[in-house]
């Protein structure tokens, strides 16, 4: 049984690139993402060294990454109209379009972003460190991939996969 | 020979235990569906009539949900639903008032962005099919009244040329005007002896003169199937199933 169904996937862009063009209320959950993980962003270019102090704060910064990663998310999963939020999947689901699928597109989106996140994260990281620090720790790698990448993924993945709709 | 479209075989839910404490207990658990065994050929209307809350909606979202456990069968055209379950929904057409749609496109709009989901997804078609039924595409979803928006989903439906078409409760908001004409649209449907309708309603006088054969569920059970005219005048003397059904 294949798991990515790539003529679905296909079809799903296809719906989302449609959907984005009728301005369906898709900037606003976009453009709070884009805010949030701006922030999250600035803050974890700076190396974990610097907040030895303050352990505290890459737990901020991991907090904001899965605030913004669920605004990002909520473009695709939600949808808004007259003020209230809706499920995309509750129009989709008697489509030939399956909810694994649905699922998986929103997850590869999530990667991607979490992934280009945590690797400008790390090499910001490393450049500043070696630049002002004078010294590169394993943590410079592992934390932005830890707290940019594999625990917002996760957190706000399971969010999706538990609800199931 | 006509072609079968639906077979149900044996087909029970199965009650998942929740992993939770469940406070209220045997009262909130899901209802489910108890040995169904049904089979549709097509070129044929099938009524499916029954108490609210007997199953005839559950037995409906049996097919098309994929995320329903159930023990048994459930083959379209010979495939069995679980094999691929996405690519089997091209096959089945969908009307029903709960069933939701972009509210702020137009009916045109709703047709574009969903319609390329299926294979065989005809514009002209579903054109010609709201001209039919005088509802113009540029109506935006959220203005239409109840009996507008199942002559859309119908026109829908009508454009993937599905062989299977699941009507749920559609003519309770028609007026009678176009319930005459909605019947000579399904006829037409039929009449090429490649696809089947099976529809439930409230109103038996509808089924007994509208489809050609009717199942009547009771508890989630399917507990009579038959030739419409023979188990209608059976019901309404109570009849059906030995309960004093009405």
């Amino acid at each position: 049984m294949k798991v990515i169904d790539k003529k679905q996937q296909k079809l799903l862009d296809e719906f989302f690139q449609r959907e984005r063009l009728l301005g369906l209320d898709y900037y606003g959950f976009g453009i709070a993402a884009g805010i949030v993980l701006a922030i999250a962003a600035l803050l974890s270019v700076v190396p974990y060294q610097v907040w030895e102090g303050n352990r505290m704060m890459m737990g901020h910064v991991s907090l904001l990454e899965v605030t913004g990663m669920e605004m990002y998310m909520m473009q695709y999963r939600d949808l808004r109209e007259d003020g209230r939020n809706r499920r995309v999947y509750e129009i989709l689901c008697y489509l030939p379009v399956s909810y694994g699928q649905f699922v998986l597109y929103i997850l590869r989106k999530l990667l991607r972003l979490g992934l280009g996140l945590a690797g400008i994260s790390a090499a910001c990281q490393v450049v500043f460190a070696w630049a002002f620090l004078d010294t590169v720790a394993a943590g410079n790698l592992l934390m932005p991939f830890l707290g940019c990448l594999v625990l917002p993924v996760a957190l706000v993945g399971g969010t999706l996969l538990w609800s199931r709709r | 020979m006509e072609k079968t479209i639906l077979l149900l075989k044996h087909v029970t839910g199965i009650q998942r235990r929740s992993l939770l404490w469940d406070q209220a207990g045997a009262a909130n658990k899901r209802f489910v569906l108890r040995d169904i065994n049904l089979q549709l050929k097509a070129g044929y209307i099938y009524g499916l009539i029954g108490e609210n809350g007997a199953g005839k909606t559950t037995l409906m979202h049996y097919i098309l949900k994929d995320t329903i456990p159930y023990k048994g069968h459930i083959y379209i055209e010979g495939t069995d639903i679980r094999k691929d379950h996405a690519q089997i929904l091209n096959r089945i057409g969908y009307v029903s008032g709960d069933r939701r749609f972009f509210e702020n496109c137009t009916a045109g709009q709703n047709a574009g962005l969903l319609g390329a989901f299926y294979e065989n997804f005809h514009e002209e078609i579903f054109t010609d099919a709201m001209a039919a039924m005088n509802l113009s595409a540029r109506k935006v979803y959220k203005t239409m009244s109840r009996g507008e928006r199942l002559k859309f989903q119908l026109a829908f439906a009508m454009a993937h040329e599905p062989c299977l078409y699941l009507l749920d409760e559609v003519t309770a908001g028609m007026d009678p005007v176009f319930r005459v004409d909605f019947f000579r649209l399904l006829q037409q449907i039929i009449r090429d002896g490649r696809a089947c309708v099976l529809m439930t309603s409230h109103i038996t006088e509808e089924i007994e003169t509208r489809t050609d054969y009717v199942g009547v569920m009771v508890n989630g059970s399917l507990v009579r199937f038959g030739e419409s005219l023979d188990i209608i005048p059976d019901l309404r003397k109570g009849r059906a199933c030995g309960e004093g059904h009405r």
